[in-house]
């Protein structure tokens, strides 16, 4: 009970400071937006930037810039660089990658899905019950919209060993999961390029 | 809200523990909380491991269950959905949580297959 009356009592004031440091930054705003010699006004901003002294140092390459000109040309290239540079980056930070996943079904009730790694774990472990091939590779990828996915098996066999039987096989193994999931299996037989071990 | 024990707990997190409890009584199935530990539900001090809790402006709690499966299961991975999903129905309709459960879904993250040799 303690803990969260504490809890209460943080949050309260958290909320209390934040609201009067947001009135307090609204007032100086406002009140820096006026002429005259004071603290808080336009002049008084200049002087505690120093803008004057930043002036005296661009104010030739401003000048150079609202002339036109090559120097004009590199600084417009030099700043659309930077925003394409910038956008990139928030793009890096903000946009998330969601992984897409293999839906099972999808109603009012909720969603069934599995992820593509699992639904290839599975294809593995089936796929590799054959006798006829060494080792199973699979990639999955889910459909755009709606349910199922494309599973692609690559059924690694001996030199000895039939392609066709070999990716028959597998295909046949994975074929109760593909009806289940809604899967459109592709299967081709490969032999390691040294027989008996795949990476 | 609900008293247990010491502690205040909100229906959401109830919800949340009650899935957690569906998981754990399914044969076949585990909870995950994948590769980063994000898939979880924190309480004050309760942690439900895979499941994820989420409550609407309604009150309504949607869950989302992160699940492992063994392989090869012993029904389709559908019917395991929703078995799961109806134990976590019936227990939420026990408990009188029935009108507040919203959405049920299931992940299967991973699989645990059993090797050739095994």
């Amino acid at each position: 009970m303690m803990v969260l009356v504490a809890r209460g009592l943080a949050r309260l004031l958290a909320l209390l400071l934040t609201t009067v440091l947001a009135v307090a930054g609204l007032v100086v705003a406002v009140f820096s937006v006026q002429g005259g010699s004071a603290t808080l006004s336009l002049p008084g901003l200049v002087r505690t930037a120093r803008l004057d002294d930043l002036h005296a140092g661009v104010g030739g390459l401003l000048a150079d810039i609202q002339a036109g000109g090559a120097t004009a040309k590199v600084a417009a290239l030099t700043g659309g660089g930077a925003i394409v540079l910038g956008m990139l980056l928030l793009f890096g930070v903000l946009g998330r990658r969601r992984p897409r996943l293999v839906i099972i079904k999808a109603d009012a009730d909720g969603t069934i899905a599995a992820r593509p790694r699992a639904v290839g774990q599975a294809a593995i472990a089936l796929g590799e019950r054959s006798r006829d091939v060494l080792h199973v590779k699979a990639k999955t990828r889910p459909r755009r919209r709606g349910s199922g996915a494309r599973l692609r098996l690559t059924a690694y066999h001996t030199e000895s060993t039939d392609r066709a039987s070999a990716t028959a096989s597998s295909r046949s193994a994975v074929q109760g999961l593909a009806e289940s999931l809604s899967l459109r299996v592709r299967v081709r037989g490969r032999v390691p390029r040294r027989a008996g071990r795949v990476s | 809200m609900t008293r247990d024990g010491d502690l205040w707990m909100s229906g959401r997190v109830r919800l949340a523990r009650l899935a957690g409890q569906a998981i754990a009584v399914s044969d076949g199935v585990a909870a995950t909380t994948g590769p980063a530990g994000r898939w979880l539900t924190i309480g004050s001090q309760h942690t439900v491991a895979g499941v994820l809790a989420v409550e609407d402006a309604d009150g309504r709690v949607d869950i989302e269950m992160h699940l492992l499966v063994h392989w090869p299961p012993q029904v389709s991975l559908q019917q395991l959905a929703q078995q799961v999903r109806g134990r976590l129905r019936r227990s939420a309709g026990m408990a009188g949580l029935e009108e507040r459960l919203g959405a049920v879904s299931v992940v299967f993250d991973d699989v645990l297959a059993e090797t050739r040799g095994g």
